[in-house]
């Protein structure tokens, strides 16, 4: 028995490692590149998905990515593809599918807020969404509050870091020098004449 | 000493194995790279690298069990068979890993490849309101110092016509716009103290948007590969003096040993845990790699370093019982 006690002295570390990396409380040696493998074969499935027009399965995946490697870029482009591109009244979609999906994206960007590695992008891409595919069909307060929040808060990042534009900054400028009465309607201005940038 | 370790070397790093780790190179350099198929990032190269040198820990395990079972070939040739058997299986097992980290960097400097092009990479802070007026970050790694606060600034409720404020922390202070990213660069004591409080004046009645604080990190140049290769090789030097020590003074399984000392490797990440040195991030790797990669302490690498010389050295006493 005694010659087995560092056997098992060793085994108990392993099998503690095993439970503690399970448990989220350890990182082991080569996890991260397991993630990163895991990760480029997600990108695989997330590109069939795509090629399938599979939202759900899209969603899911970019979800995961994100939790992976800490990049949103999947979730804004399923969020983009679902709820923005193919609810356009070009695609002949029908309305409460067009709807649907709309939501759905709008849920997908709105959730993620604080985990996307760059949520700039996304804060736009919402506002649109709200602007262009939800609201027409939809007159709900929370709807036009929630639209009105994302692009002032998009506005308030002047575009994201990687915004060369400073006309961005200007608009923000000028919605503060605004009375607070008039500042939803600046923004639902802004939102009618200028189209999501591709 | 030399014909004994050279025979351990041949022994890991046998004709199919080597085959595979050319194999293993070209694929982790095609999967990390490749215009298509790449995620453009070193931290992918990186992680191939690491599972390649777990792979050669779990050989040199598999190798040493060999070794016992075959009675300790060429050991007799030794003059003195204790401390030199246990030097050449070591020296063999960081010169299989020294050929695959200069491989991996042959491969890299002969291809030049292209790298994610922006310069700098977004993470996610910890934000928590203090006061009105005030917000605390903090992060659980050690970030490299350099590292900033991408914060962005409400300045909806700000009276009528300020749109410029400032943000202060301690004697230190800095401008900030409405409509214009504010970036904080972190001092090196609040990179070590992993927190940062910082305070707007209360009169202008500004507003942090803490959904979308970031933190922008520096990712390194493809020219800081040699060094992170080399971080890896010194992370994996205590492996392999580990698994040696499991091995030969615990009288383990090498199989065994092996995986014990990839698990004991570990523990540095345990979260809460302080008894080994804060060592996991020489082998950063991975899409977030940057996050870590490059912020190991001198005092945490060297106590490594120190605990596999110490390892080696308890190892290489007192082997009398392993003499054929």
């Amino acid at each position: 028995m005694i010659r087995h006690l560092p056997s098992i002295f060793v085994s108990l570390i392993i099998a503690f490692c095993v439970v503690s990396v399970a448990n989220g409380n350890l990182r082991a040696v080569g996890q991260d590149s397991v993630d990163s493998f895991r990760c480029f074969n997600m990108w695989l499935d997330f590109n069939n998905a795509s090629v399938e027009a599979n939202y759900l399965m899209m969603g899911a995946i970019a979800d995961q990515i994100e939790d992976l490697s800490g990049n949103s870029e999947a979730r804004e482009l399923s969020a983009y593809m679902a709820g923005y591109s193919t609810s356009a009244d070009s695609f002949k979609r029908m309305e409460y599918d067009a709807l649907y999906w709309a939501e759905t994206g709008v849920k997908w960007l709105r959730s993620s807020d604080s985990t996307r590695n760059k949520p700039f992008a996304g804060l736009l891409l919402a506002a649109y969404i709200y602007a262009e595919r939800i609201s027409p069909h939809s007159f709900s307060r929370l709807t036009r509050k929630q639209m009105l929040k994302t692009y002032a808060a998009w506005l308030a990042s002047g575009g994201g870091p990687d915004s060369v534009n400073h006309a961005v900054t200007k608009l923000y400028q000028g919605y503060l020098a605004l009375d607070r009465e008039a500042r939803d309607n600046y923004i639902l201005s802004q939102l009618q004449q200028t189209r999501f940038p591709k | 000493m030399l014909n004994l370790s050279t025979a351990v070397f041949r022994q890991l790093l046998a004709w199919p194995i080597l085959l595979s780790g050319a194999l293993w190179l070209t694929l982790a350099y095609n999967l990390s790279f490749d215009k298509d198929l790449g995620a453009a990032s070193l931290g992918a190269f990186l992680s191939y690298i690491v599972l390649a040198s777990c792979a050669l820990i779990l050989r040199f395990g598999y190798v040493l069990q060999q070794r016992r079972q075959q009675g300790w070939l060429r050991q007799d040739s030794l003059r003195r068979t204790t401390g030199r058997a246990v030097i050449a299986e070591a020296g063999a097992a960081v010169c299989s890993l020294l050929l695959l980290v200069v491989c991996a960097q042959l491969i890299v400097l002969a291809f030049n490849p292209a790298v994610n092009g922006q310069s700098e990479s977004h993470h996610i802070v910890l934000s928590r309101v203090e006061s009105d007026n005030s917000w605390a970050f903090n992060w659980d790694d050690s970030i490299p110092v350099g590292s900033k606060l991408c914060l962005t600034f409400d300045f909806e409720n700000a009276p009528k016509g300020v749109i410029e404020s400032s943000i202060a922390v301690k004697q230190r202070s800095a401008p900030v716009t409405a409509g214009k990213i504010f970036y904080w660069p972190l001092s090196a004591d609040d990179v070590r103290d992993r927190t940062i409080t910082l305070e707007a004046p209360a009169e202008h009645n500004i507003s942090l948007i803490r959904p979308i604080a970031r933190l922008v990190i520096e990712r390194p140049p493809i020219s800081a590969l040699p060094r992170l290769l080399l971080n890896q090789l010194l992370f994996f030097f205590t492996a392999i003096a580990l698994c040696l020590f499991i091995f030969r003074r615990l009288k383990v399984n090498g199989n065994l040993a092996s995986m014990g000392a990839l698990a004991i490797s570990s523990l540095p990440n345990l979260k809460g845990s302080h008894l080994l040195p804060d060592v996991g991030a020489l082998v950063a790797c991975g899409l977030r790699f940057e996050r870590t990669a490059l912020t190991t302490s001198n005092i945490a690498l060297f106590t490594w370093l120190a605990m596999g010389a110490i390892l080696i050295y308890i190892s290489c006493k007192n082997l009398v019982a392993n003499k054929k």
